[in-house]
């Protein structure tokens, strides 16, 4: 079972633009008023700069967590802020404190006001165009990145495979490289040598298992990062887009893996633009645009929205797309 | 389905200190300190003809030179000034290397931490780890050349092994905060490697510290490093100072050089080297645990 809010922004609410330097739009932004319902109500308008975050940290979050959920995404928000001149050396920073000369920052909200409740054995998918946050709200969930506003709740261990190589040592033999990312998964060395025979089974690269990982095609590395994560035998899953890499054979193997994954009670987060692999893998899926989750349900019907919308997307000509934009705004 | 429950691993709004999380989150992950000290040594040696035993050899012809260029200038002032000269370069050289290593390892990992949970302070760990292996390396040469030279054994050597740790726990501290720094500001490694160079002049490691001025003497008794060096040094091979003579400008004159036999720093001296390692790497460790959040943005 999946539970989202869907968040209805008003129309002024931060968009990529965001506010630079004393003007802020968005005091709106925060998660802390919206009810459960979905309604929004919101908060006080032309806070000065800053105020977004703290004001929408303060509030209670919209989901309270319940001991059988895997993921509990509550009222998340994420905000990158970009300075607009760069400042990456402390030269510079003397300086500009002795100057008292002071940087603006370029706000842009990856994820705005999120919320998600994923239940032990769900599969889950997140649909949606590229820079849409998806790949920003697994980070959230992975624990890589903490949310600027809102919670995160994960119960169990998870084994993100969220970039290819992540965690990898080029120099390293595939061997020795099996040890070190399962270390990086928080597993023991005793526990991975239960598992080093079935993960190279799995994997296929007996040949290769101690030549050095950068000799690896990026099928091979992706085989490989799998087959630790899936053998390390985590709670909950985090797949990004990775296995498209594989070729058929091994998206098919990937493919049972994940099904008994889920049978056995496992939770599975992907992330994927290959449609048809959400369809079989996944119950239920969200749909992600600008950073909010704007649709969630089950798989065949969210899948078909999506489509169609980018169908409808691609049929248009450059202009009609302005057009669309402004009537949206 | 699965019968019980997992606990929750993570909960973003969690109130508890983060300096106590992290705390137990290296404990949860000590086999990838593990796993990466021993990555560290098999990449840095694998394709090195000689091997492990390079590590003793580093220090080993950094002793030779400094022995062939220093032994003039010094004269017989130090006796057994190779096995001086050693004591203090592996105590010197654990926090060099480690506190050096620290930053890179750090900064070198961004890319990792940008894509799983891991937590950061383990890399900086692992490379303290690593300079503590590599010490106790140097160590096996530091004794044979000792019992080469013929220096009468004491029972104070022993010593030797807890100026070890404290400069151990010294340079985590030190470690902590500049690698700390080095995330948010690029151009603090290579200031870093210049004060180190300059530190390390300033530090009596290969000079006792008889010849300096005497109020050069007097602030050096501030120095930690100083402090840790000086108690190996004096533990193997005992300490020199200056008898008689007569002050000209802030400068003893015609005094004669008395070498003491070995022995252990007084307990003034020992509390001052254990309360100053520890008060480093507190505001080491608050220092990065308040600021990691942020690491993923810079990295």
């Amino acid at each position: 079972m999946l539970t989202t809010s869907n968040s209805s922004d008003s129309p002024d609410s931060p968009r990529e633009n965001g506010a630079n330097g004393g003007h802020g739009a968005n005091g709106a932004h925060g998660g802390s008023e919206r009810k459960l319902s979905g309604n929004a109500t919101f908060g006080a308008r032309g806070n000065r700069f800053g105020a977004a975050a703290t004001q929408a940290g303060r509030g209670a979050p919209t989901l309270e967590p319940s001991s059988d959920d895997a993921i509990l995404v509550s009222g998340v928000s994420l905000r990158y802020r970009m300075p607009t001149e760069r400042i990456s050396s402390l030269k510079e920073q003397v300086i500009r404190t002795i100057t008292r000369r002071t940087v603006g920052y370029n706000e842009f909200w990856a994820l705005r006001n999120i919320n998600l409740r994923i239940k032990f054995g769900d599969s889950v998918a997140l649909v949606g165009r590229n820079g849409a946050g998806k790949s920003s709200l697994l980070k959230v969930i992975a624990r890589v990145i903490a949310p600027t506003s809102g919670r995160v709740v994960v119960r169990g261990n998870v084994a993100p495979i969220i970039e290819l190589g992540a965690g990898f040592h080029p120099e390293l033999t595939g061997r020795e490289n099996i040890f070190l990312n399962g270390a990086m998964l928080g597993f023991s060395e005793p526990a991975m040598k239960r598992k080093f025979d079935s993960i190279v089974d799995f994997s296929e690269l007996e040949a290769f298992i101690d030549s050095p990982i950068r000799t690896y095609s990026s099928g091979m590395t992706a085989r490989l990062a799998f087959a630790i994560a899936a053998e390390a035998d985590p709670d909950l899953l985090i797949v990004d887009e990775v296995l498209s890499v594989g070729d058929e054979a091994f998206q098919k193997k990937c493919e049972t893996r994940m099904v008994r994954f889920r049978e056995r009670g496992c939770t599975i987060l992907y992330v994927t633009h290959a449609l048809d692999m959400a369809y079989k893998l996944c119950e239920r899926a969200v749909w992600i645009e600008e950073g909010r989750a704007i649709y969630s349900g089950p798989t065949p019907k969210v899948v078909n929205l999506f489509r169609e919308s980018m169908e409808f997307e691609s049929s248009l000509s450059a202009t009609q797309k302005r057009q669309v934009v402004k009537v949206e705004r | 389905m699965r019968q019980s429950v997992p606990a929750v691993s993570y909960d973003s709004a969690r109130t508890q200190l983060q300096a106590l999380v992290e705390a137990q989150e290296v404990w949860r992950y000590r086999s990838l300190v593990r796993n990466l000290v021993s990555r560290d040594l098999k990449v840095r040696y694998k394709r090195s003809a000689l091997g492990f035993v390079w590590v003793t050899l580093n220090p080993l012809l950094t002793t030779i030179v400094l022995s062939i260029a220093f032994s003039y200038l010094i004269g017989s002032s130090q006796p057994y000034y190779p096995v001086f000269v050693l004591a203090g370069l592996v105590i010197w050289n654990l926090f060099a290397q480690g506190s050096v290593a620290a930053m890179s390892n750090l900064v070198g990992n961004g890319s990792t931490l940008r894509r799983m949970y891991i937590p950061p302070s383990v890399f900086v760990i692992s490379a303290v780890g690593s300079a503590l292996v590599n010490l106790v390396f140097t160590l096996i040469p530091l004794v044979l050349i000792a019992l080469a030279m013929r220096v009468p054994f004491h029972l104070t050597w022993l010593y030797i092994p807890i100026a070890c740790v404290q400069v151990t726990i010294f340079t985590l501290g030190v470690g902590l905060i500049i690698s700390t720094m080095s995330v948010f500001f690029n151009d603090i490694y290579e200031m870093y490697l210049v004060l180190i160079t300059a530190f390390n002049y300033l530090t009596p490691v290969f000079y006792p510290i008889n010849i300096l001025p005497i109020w050069l003497q007097r602030i050096e008794v501030y120095n930690p490093m100083y402090l840790f060096v000086s108690a190996a040094q004096t533990a193997i091979v005992g300490s020199t100072v200056t008898v008689g003579g007569t002050l000209v400008q802030g400068r003893l004159v015609g005094g004669t050089s008395v070498t003491l036999p070995p022995a252990i720093p007084d307990l003034k001296v020992q509390l001052i080297t254990w309360a100053s390692a520890f008060l480093v790497f507190t505001i080491g460790w608050l220092l990065f645990t308040r600021t990691e959040a942020k690491f993923a943005y810079h990295f």
